[in-house]
């Protein structure tokens, strides 16, 4: 058993992979700018606790984290298409549909995680923080931008890095449509080369290293903020 | 039984303990006292090795402790420690509790363990509690189940560390009598405590500490009864109500 | 939406057996019931390893549980796909393939879930326990675990609803189970995208939000009982 990593450094491989690559990190962003957007929506109405508001966002929070990314996909490409009104379809059909469904798809399942994420955070905020803002005199809008929000998104960072990791990694989940991204053009080369081992390695490699970079950056701002915490 | 000399001890770069000596006699009771942080918990954890030792040496009947030779599981089987939070085991029966380590340890048939178990349970006061689980007892009752759990291993010294410093007030004083009955039987006993009153009617001697140094070591009266040293004389008056 | 149901049910529920290997839903619970009850005692090594005093044992759990964590679970798939044949000697149904997959991935982050379960327990159990005499390894066994596994179980219950919704992405390299024949119906109707897919997401719901929903019942239940014990 030899491994040869010439195979696929020579040649149209590694230009392959890097399109994959590019791809993958349009579709993470695109979905996570939806999903993020989506989240901060979702949060805000639950915030106004009207009932049947708030009861419609719970049950798409708990549907979208209920159903399997790759069905929502599914579903997405294969059946909302045809509910959509027939001239949004064609436009999309028209740019790139596999991408944007995707997208579309990872953006509004994701927004159902990290819309908790932010209820969470918000939530973890005692009341007698906001009364100890009153207390002193600002409003509630005040209150809530220098006193609330501030501590609130602390708490939200390490779970947010952390879906966001999770949209990441499930980019890979669009291939089952045929969305050229990162772990298509995988498969592409090891069917092209059959140099298995080699190209998968690469390919897990570069996951892994997007995935330290997260993970790192979780880290090292959850020390920052201690340190300014405990005054050291 | 028990000599320590020069024991020293550092947190990281704080020193907790300086140059800790002294002697504990068999049946003697001891009370390590003083202020808050004065390092009297950490001194106790070292003698069963809950906390190790920075220099110095510590030797229980003879034997260093710290010695490789030493198999520190069995020394801890005899000593026996009282928590201030009991940790007594929550998925466990009271008597479940109590016979655990007799018999995985000692590999004491459950039955004799059992019979002993509910010899200490009475004479702790407890009896028809047996069969009930920790969730359901008061923090008295608790922690008088702590102390039986301890004295099933036949331990030749009960260390107490703060017994009653997390209990209610009303339940103080049914943990500090099943520890007077025991020092009557003529136990070794260790006590770190703030309950002065019990210090001065049950201990021999007291060990009392002031950040991490021992100021005074002698009789409990020479400690209650007079002595000249402004530090002792402050910390006694704090005490009273 | 009703007439596929009423069409399509036994295909959707048990896939092509008996001419075929069982799949449908059974399909998707089978791998995922294997799962979980092939990954626990991996994932259980792998807790204790991470918080083992050695570092021959620390280093090697830390670097499998990263790995695992940070990398996709399709490509855990394809790793499988490729691997597990070459060391059996000879071919091996995706089912299988997607067997290993799923242990290997999901036992990382059910190690994860007891290493918590593990270190939530108070300091003062497993103090008590060395101080009666028993060693590191006998206190983990007798006092810590069981009360660690305990408090965990409803993270477990959680972390199965993430693992059945994982064995969906079997359909990729062919596993017969509730996805695939979702796609097979959809390949034999063609004009009902809508209905189909719509029955494959509202029975996904249904499963995974009873589990979780028991999950939280569970969640509740536990904190109740902790909240007793420690006060």
């Amino acid at each position: 058993m030899h491994f040869d990593f010439s195979r696929i450094l020579q040649g149209p491989y590694i230009s392959w992979l890097l399109d994959g690559l590019q791809v993958s990190l349009l579709l993470f962003g695109f979905a996570w700018v939806i999903a993020f957007s989506l989240a901060v929506v979702l949060t805000l109405v639950r915030l106004t606790e009207i009932r049947p508001l708030v009861f419609l966002v719970a049950a798409y929070v708990e549907i979208g984290r209920s159903v399997p990314l790759l069905i929502q996909v599914f579903f997405w490409y294969f059946a909302a298409s045809s509910l959509l009104p027939h001239a949004v379809d064609r436009a999309i059909t028209r740019i790139d549909p596999e991408f944007i469904y995707a997208g579309i798809a990872f953006g509004l399942g994701m927004a159902a995680y990290l819309s908790e994420v932010l209820r969470s955070g918000i939530r973890s905020i005692p009341h007698t923080q906001i009364e100890a803002g009153r207390a002193l005199g600002f409003g509630w809008l005040a209150t809530m931008r220098l006193v609330v929000l501030p501590q609130a998104f602390r708490a939200t960072v390490p779970p947010l890095l952390n879906y966001t990791l999770m949209l990441f990694k499930n980019t890979s989940v669009a291939l089952a449509i045929g969305v050229k991204e990162l772990t298509y053009q995988t498969r592409l080369i090891e069917n092209t080369t059959f140099a298995t081992f080699e190209i998968f390695a690469l390919t897990t490699l570069i996951y892994l290293t997007g995935s330290l970079l997260l993970t790192v950056t979780g880290e090292l701002l959850e020390r920052h903020w201690n340190r300014q915490v405990s005054g050291t | 039984m028990i000599e320590l000399s020069h024991v020293d001890k550092f947190f990281g770069s704080v020193q907790v303990l300086h140059d800790i000596s002294g002697r504990v006699n068999k049946g003697e009771v001891v009370v390590l006292c003083g202020p808050s942080g004065s390092g009297k918990s950490t001194l106790i954890r070292t003698i069963n090795r809950l906390e190790g030792i920075s220099g110095g040496q510590i030797k229980v009947n003879g034997q260093d402790i710290h010695d490789a030779s030493v198999n520190v599981d069995a020394l801890r089987m005899r000593t026996g420690f009282v928590f201030q939070q009991f940790n007594l085991f929550p998925h466990l029966s009271v008597i479940d509790n109590i016979t655990l380590a007799p018999r995985k340890l000692r590999k004491i048939p459950r039955d004799a363990a059992e019979h002993r178990a509910m010899e200490l349970l009475e004479r702790v006061g407890l009896g028809e509690k047996a069969r009930v689980f920790p969730g359901q007892l008061s923090g008295g009752q608790s922690q008088r189940v702590a102390i039986a759990r301890s004295l099933a291993m036949d331990p030749e010294v009960m260390l107490f560390d703060e017994p009653t410093s997390a209990l209610d007030p009303e339940m103080v004083n049914e943990v500090l009598a099943v520890m007077t009955d025991l020092a009557a039987s003529d136990m070794t006993m260790i006590c770190v405590t703030h309950e002065m009153g019990f210090a001065q009617r049950v201990a021999d001697t007291v060990w009392f500490l002031i950040d991490g140094r021992i100021v005074y070591q002698g009789s409990e009266v020479g400690f209650f009864g007079g002595c000249d040293d402004p530090r002792v004389k402050r910390f006694l008056n704090q005490l009273q109500p | 939406m009703i007439e596929i149901i009423r069409e399509y049910w036994l295909l959707l529920l048990i896939g092509q057996y008996p001419h075929g290997p069982l799949g449908g839903l059974a399909g998707t619970m089978i791998l995922a019931l294997l799962c979980l009850v092939l990954a626990f005692p991996v994932s259980l090594m792998l807790a204790l390893g991470r918080l083992s005093a050695h570092r021959l044992f620390r280093g090697p759990a830390m670097v499998i549980s990263y790995v695992m964590r940070g990398t996709p679970f399709i490509m855990v798939i394809f790793w499988s796909y490729y691997i597990v044949p070459l060391i059996i000697g000879r071919p091996v149904s995706a089912f299988w393939v997607m067997v290993v997959a799923l242990v290997l991935y999901e036992s990382a982050y059910l190690g994860e879930v007891i290493r918590a379960g593990i270190v939530a327990l108070p300091r003062g159990q497993s103090e008590a326990a060395q101080a009666l005499g028993f060693s590191r390894g006998r206190t983990m066994r007798l006092i810590v675990l069981p009360q660690a596994l305990f408090n965990a179980f409803p993270a477990i219950v959680s972390q199965f609803v993430s693992i059945i919704k994982e064995t969906s992405l079997g359909v990729v390299i062919g596993v017969h189970e509730f996805t695939y024949a979702a796609n097979q119906v959809n390949g034999i109707e063609l004009v009902k995208p809508v209905a189909v897919y719509s029955i494959l997401a509202i029975t996904f719901f249904i499963l995974c939000f009873s589990f979780t929903s028991a999950a939280r019942w569970l969640e509740a239940r536990v904190t109740a009982q902790r909240t007793e014990q420690l006060a």
